[in-house]
């Protein structure tokens, strides 16, 4: 490139504990143009852009704007240089109408009084000349998430934001919408508006990117303009192939291998409110974490044995003999809480399986979950556990017959904070004939088992009486462990195990999983990590809108095929 | 660590505290909680409502203040502060005080039960029957008071309309209500014109906003002159009427004339400090009454104020057949309806 | 820092007692500092709070008799506190308890006195357990935080207690109260204090802290209440019915505060009069969080607020301080306690004062 990047960004770095979010990444963006940065889940691409935008501090490295340094402490900065960010959740007053809500705080004003009709006419100017159809005076909470996203631009550009970073602008929207966004986007550009913006739909990338960065593990991949480069490079830039070669040794080596599609491609597609994305999170959050960073480095193996199969190999093919354990027969349930629902749903697992769930975010997961844990309706169908019909069971019998479900943030999801640490591995068993009679609790009995259970798992505790608060993060989670696997044990529904862990965890975690199936425990595995499922599970599925798009046994699968179930069809 | 050695430091603060207060005031006391002993001590027992009230409790306080200037008594005052304190607190006063004065009708229950137990103690009760060989329990007249209110509205009043305010209604206040329609009657006859009488009730005692929104509905309806019967819900009437022309009050129980010169015609007075001296003095003199009484105009304890800033606005005529009124009211000529059932019977006097 | 974290237990246990004690502490302050004001001595003024409350066999009996509704409404606040909910509605509660019991009393007088004491109290309960449905169908059904609608139902109970005391259910007298409940459901005094007689209520107030107690620390069903306060999302996982369970908790607070008005009524009016409370069931908030919400500790708050409360007429006629300088004296007492309380709030480092608490908008339950 002749001229000097309008941004500049080199050798950024920033780390939250053990995790590297981005690490000597170097960013040259031209005025004009859009760029896509593109990457799995966790690359570092929100980091990226949250540092740029002064939300987040590098550790490392400068930026360059327009050729002079420049180091935001804060939006409010960014913003004055002209550098407006949309971010996943969009930040709106739902009662106020449109326009107010792109005006608020920048109002014009006349003597310190609110001029309705310029501020109006000004937004109106803007709207006009890029083509929104965002209605202006309906309130905010009424109109749709396409909307809400144009009043944020709107409210960028009415601060005279040149450079606009958008963070996933597309994961919720629909066809229709996506054309429109990109519609506007090219007209940003014909006004010489700069944007960057982070997806993971290709297509998208390849409709509108001039120019598009590979973020890899918080690494830059590398920087491609867009007619020269094809969408079968760019999807085996991103995720490193071959399980081997994916634990990283700390000395960023690439790893090139072209042929495969990336299943986590399609990572995300999750509600505005869903959870912390990987770059936010600090290492705690994931439950069965072995050794966080303050906790016992050695963690407990429940059997005694494992240990030895290495993270990257699938696991042995399941003898043919296993008996069905879980059957889920053509089952619908509505949606909850913007998690849709599920639709004639059908699974069957074996007992000893790990079956491994994969997905973009947001696609019936945790409904599927949350039936199986007991704590949501079904609408038709069957759920059978062995011989049992547990359609209609209640959660707390369920429990009784050994279904744990582990959510995604166990902690938040799980904990009793303030209560003691004998309470908190009680919590779901208290109803137990060896542990009250008649209503009466045997607390001396309950304690001393507790004691003796938290001694086996390691956990450091001073008094079983102790809030689980006080314990350290890592502690809490075994706690929380501990009581999951309670007696009798026969599946265990888990979410997401290993977000946000570094290699040595997830690697004590799969052990530790393994170990368990030894013992005939049955495992369903939520994750968006394809890489971890293919290395763990023995069969996977792929979860669609609801509907289960198709299982493959591990061994035979194909990542091209996972890929396109995740997203939606066989093309 | 900042956090417990903030926490500790706290409590050594707190404990030299604890000891310097108590090593402070063990110099500075002398003698701890003790009762001087006077001749006779008189202790007041009020409701919730305490002392400074501008009505009932403060009329009869002034009646105890005379009495211990003149008769060289001591006396204290309790405020309750719930219906479970009446109890205890003339338990209390009647184990330290050789006369105990309760004053309204929340007492009567509390003092049935604690008479019986303190036969050396004198009560002097104020509004309620409460029969005993200790106690001398007084109520009052109020239809006669009503009667000279209603009089003098009647005489007055410009628009024929005249209203009034009343607190609850409930039989002090009904007696107080049908005293006024009996005086208006009179008026009536006197001035042979029809003069209409509109009652209104705010419920409360205790509710000056609303007792100013009804003075202000009755102004509207063209009532010139009110007659409060509320308490405090009176408050709110004297404000409504205090800046409007041409609109008049009458106060209840206690002389308000001053309050606002002029725009009071007159205040009909309720003498519970006259029948607390006499019982009082009754008493020191060694002849003590018990039982329960009526007191009216004629034993001096119903009255109306002087009128001092408001006779100009009266013909002399009319102040005629009002000093009449009162006149025949001391000698018992007149008998003043209580009841809806008596007002009906109600024979209009010879003025 | 260690040391402060990882108390013994028995320390933690006591935080209730050390907070009341900080309270007193406060209160001895703000006495000098009133006493300095108005020109008595500061000993004076302690001593004779003291002499009010416990100086005379009388005065015992008074404060005891105060005990009684401060522990109850204590004890219901504590309750609902123990299960996530916060019930501000204990007045409606105790204004409605007080009235049906007397209600109860006075229709079913003929009943032998065997079931008839027993049973007024218990139908003040229900009345009070019952007034508490209405905020849990608002909260469970309709998302109304349960501050705003006790609070707002209080005002209902408390106007419909004084039409009815009024009108319909009147003694015709010129109050608003019920006529005089039959002897035989009344309490009658078990022993004489001084000359004034003490009834049971106050030891069967006692008695139902006990039970309370052990309820909520011993059993399964207490285990789960507090399980629902932790953490519902945790608790509904592990298959408690988290509505079902605060609605018990709810109508249990709802069933103590109505058991005090009740008692009112049984062992101390012996009729309902509508004003009789002067706030208890607001001041059952302060007895309860005085103690950290521990019900079995609510007697000592109870106990320190009914003593304060019944010395008034002592400092009175002793030091002849009004009683408007005792009402600064509780409030600015009530203050210091409600700004030293603090609340940790669920699974989260935060906390929030009382006060901050109690006007604080309402935590989002996910899911």
């Amino acid at each position: 490139m002749s001229a000097p990047p309008l941004i500049l960004m080199q050798g950024i770095s920033k780390r939250y504990g053990e995790l590297w979010a981005n690490r000597q990444v170097t960013l040259a963006v031209a005025a004009g143009e859009i760029h896509a940065l593109v990457g799995e889940n966790g690359a570092g691409k929100s980091t990226l852009m949250k540092i740029l935008f002064g939300l987040v501090q590098p550790d490392e490295g400068n930026i360059h704007l327009d050729g002079k340094p420049v180091a935001f402490k804060h939006p409010k900065e960014a913003l004055r240089a002209g550098i407006g960010m949309v971010q996943q959740q969009l930040l709106i007053f739902p009662q106020l109408t449109s326009l107010e809500n792109i005006v608020v705080g920048a109002e014009v004003r006349r003597w310190g009084v609110l001029n309705r009709k310029e501020t109006r006419r000004k937004v109106e100017a803007l709207c006009c000349s890029f083509g929104f159809d965002l209605p202006l005076d309906v309130h905010a909470d009424e109109i749709s998430f396409a909307h809400r996203q144009q009043m944020e631009l709107l409210r960028l550009l009415y601060r005279g934001a040149r450079i606009l970073l958008l963070d996933e602008p597309s994961s919720l929207l629909a066809p229709a919408e996506i054309e429109r966004l990109l519609a506007l986007l090219r007209a940003f550009r014909a006004e010489g508006h700069t944007i960057i913006l982070t997806t993971h739909r290709l297509r998208e990338v390849f409709a509108i990117a001039d120019r598009i960065t590979i973020l890899r593990r918080g690494e830059l991949a590398g920087t491609w303009q867009r007619d020269q480069t094809s969408a079968q490079q760019i999807a085996s830039l991103l995720v490193p192939a071959g399980d081997d070669a994916a634990v990283p040794n700390g000395d960023g080596i690439n790893y090139l291998s072209p042929g495969r599609i990336a299943g986590s491609l399609s990572e995300n597609a999750s509600s505005p409110s869903s959870r912390p994305r990987p770059e936010s999170m600090k290492d705690q959050e994931c439950w069965i974490t072995a050794p966080a960073a303050d906790s016992d480095p050695e963690f407990v193996d429940m059997t005694g044995n494992g240990g030895e199969a290495m993270l990257g190999q699938p696991s042995s093919e399941l003898p043919p003999e296993a008996p069905p354990i879980l059957s889920v027969e053509t089952v619908t349930a509505q949606s909850v809480h913007q998690e849709p629902g599920i639709t004639d749903f059908c699974l069957q697992l074996r007992e000893g399986e790990i079956f491994g769930m994969a997905g973009v975010v947001g696609n019936g997961q945790r409904v599927l979950a949350l039936l199986l844990a007991g704590m949501h309706r079904v609408s038709a169908g069957t759920i059978r556990l062995g011989a049992h019909d547990i359609t209609n069971t209640p959660t707390a019998a369920r429990l009784e017959m050994g279904i744990r479900w582990l959510p995604e943030n166990s902690l938040e999801e799980g904990a009793l904070a303030e209560l003691s640490l004998w309470e908190n591995l009680l919590l779901g068993f208290q109803r137990r004939p060896s542990n009250q009679t008649l209503g009466w609790l045997h607390k001396k009995r309950i304690m001393q088992k507790a004691e003796s259970r938290l001694e086996l798992s390691r956990v450091a505790y001073t008094n079983i009486t102790q809030p689980l608060s006080d314990l350290s993060g890592g502690n809490q989670q075994k706690v929380i462990l501990e009581r999951a696997l309670t007696e009798p044990l026969k599946m265990v529904l888990l979410e997401q195990p290993c977000r946000g862990l570094d290699i040595h965890a997830q690697r004590e975690t799969h052990r530790r999983i393994r170990s368990l199936i030894r013992a005939g425990v049955t495992f369903l595995i939520f994750s968006y990590d394809l890489e971890e499922l293919l290395s763990l599970s023995h069969r996977i599925g792929v979860m669609y809108r609801g509907r289960l798009m198709g299982v493959t046994h591990t061994h035979r699968a194909e990542r091209e095929l996972l890929g396109q179930w995740m997203l939606g069809a066989p093309e | 660590m900042e956090n417990f050695a903030r926490r500790i430091a706290v409590r050594i603060l707190a404990t030299v505290l604890l000891i310097f207060v108590t090593r402070v005031s063990a110099l500075s006391s002398g003698s701890a909680v003790a009762f001087p002993d006077p001749p006779l001590e008189v202790m007041v027992l009020t409701d919730v409502a305490g002392l400074g009230d501008k009505g009932f409790n403060d009329v009869c306080w002034q009646g105890v203040l005379r009495a211990k200037q003149d008769f060289a008594l001591k006396a204290r005052f309790v405020q309750a502060r719930e219906q479970a304190d009446y109890l205890p607190n003339i338990t209390l006063a009647a184990q330290n005080a050789d006369v105990v004065v309760t004053l309204g009708y929340l007492f009567v229950d509390a003092l049935k039960q604690v008479t019986p137990g303190f036969p050396g103690t004198r009560f002097i009760h104020i509004e309620g029957d409460v029969t005993g060989e200790n106690v001398a329990s007084f109520d009052f007249k109020s239809e006669q008071g009503g009667f000279l209110a209603g009089l003098v509205a009647g005489l007055f009043t410009k628009s024929l309309k005249v209203g009034v305010v009343s607190g609850m209604d409930i039989p002090p206040v009904k007696a107080y209500v049908n005293g006024f329609k009996s005086g208006v009657k009179t008026a009536e006859e006197k001035r042979a014109k029809a003069i209409e009488v509109i009652v209104v009730s705010a419920g409360s005692f205790n509710d000056p906003v609303k007792g100013k929104s009804l003075a202000q509905a009755l102004i509207a309806k063209g009532a010139d002159v009110i007659f409060r019967v509320a308490g405090n819900t009176g408050i709110g009437v004297m404000e409504a009427i205090a800046d409007r022309q041409g609109v008049y009050l009458i106060a209840e129980d206690l002389d308000m004339d001053a309050e606002m010169p002029g725009k009071i015609l007159a205040s009909t007075l309720k003498r519970m400090d006259v029948a607390i001296y006499q019982a009082i003095e009754g008493i020191v003199q060694g002849r003590f009454e018990p039982g329960h009484h009526w007191l009216g105009a004629a034993q001096g304890a119903i009255d109306l104020s002087p009128m001092k800033y408001s006779q100009q606005l009266f013909t002399p005529r009319d102040m005629e057949w009002i000093d009449k009124a009162r006149r025949l009211l001391k000698e018992g000529k007149i008998s003043v309806p209580k009841s809806d059932a008596e007002l009906a019977d109600f024979q209009i006097p010879e003025l | 820092m260690s040391i402060a974290r990882n108390q013994h237990p028995i320390i933690k246990q006591l935080e209730p007692l050390v907070a009341t004690l900080y309270a007193l502490m406060a209160g001895m302050l703000f006495c000098i500092i009133l006493a300095y004001f108005l020109g008595t001595g500061s000993f004076e003024l302690i001593s004779a709070i003291w002499e009010g409350a416990w100086g005379s066999p009388n005065a015992a009996a008074a404060t005891l008799s105060k005990l009684t509704p401060l522990l109850l409404t204590g004890l219901a606040v504590s309750v609902a506190y123990q299960a996530g909910l916060l019930n501000i509605g204990c007045e409606g509660q105790l204004t409605l308890g007080a009235l049906s019991a007397a209600c109860f009393a006075l229709t079913a007088s003929q009943l032998p006195r065997l079931l008839l004491m027993p049973l007024t109290v218990l139908v003040g309960a229900l009345a009070g357990a019952l007034w508490t449905l209405p905020a849990m169908w608002l909260r469970q059904k309709r998302g109304v935080h349960e501050v705003v609608s006790t609070l707002l139902l209080n005002y209902v109970a408390i106007y419909l207690a004084d039409y009815l005391a009024r009108g319909p259910l009147g003694d015709g007298s010129a109050m608003a109260r019920t006529a005089e409940i039959p002897l035989e459901s009344t309490w009658r005094a078990v022993c004489s204090v001084g000359t004034i007689g003490v009834t049971a209520a106050p030891w069967a107030a006692l008695i139902a802290m006990c039970l309370v107690h052990v309820w909520l620390y011993r059993t399964c069903g207490g285990y789960e209440a507090g399980a629902c306060r932790s953490n519902p999302l945790a608790a509904r996982a592990a298959g408690i019915p988290v509505n079902r369970r605060q609605t018990r908790s709810f109508l249990l607070s709802g069933a103590l505060a109505g058991l005090a008005g009740a008692l009112e009524v049984a062992a101390v009016h012996h009729r309902f009069y509508a004003a009789f409370s002067p706030g208890y069931g607001f001041d059952g908030i302060t007895v309860a969080f005085l103690v950290n919400n521990v019900p079995g500790w609510t007697w000592l708050s109870a106990l320190l607020i009914a003593s304060l409360r019944a010395a008034d007429k002592w400092l009175q006629l002793a030091l002849g301080i009004s009683p408007s300088t005792i009402l600064v004296l509780q409030a600015l007492l009530l203050i210091t306690v409600a700004s030293r309380v603090r609340l940790p709030v669920p699974g989260r480092t935060r906390r929030r004062s009382l006060l901050g608490h109690l006007f604080g908008y309402p935590e989002q339950t996910r899911q």
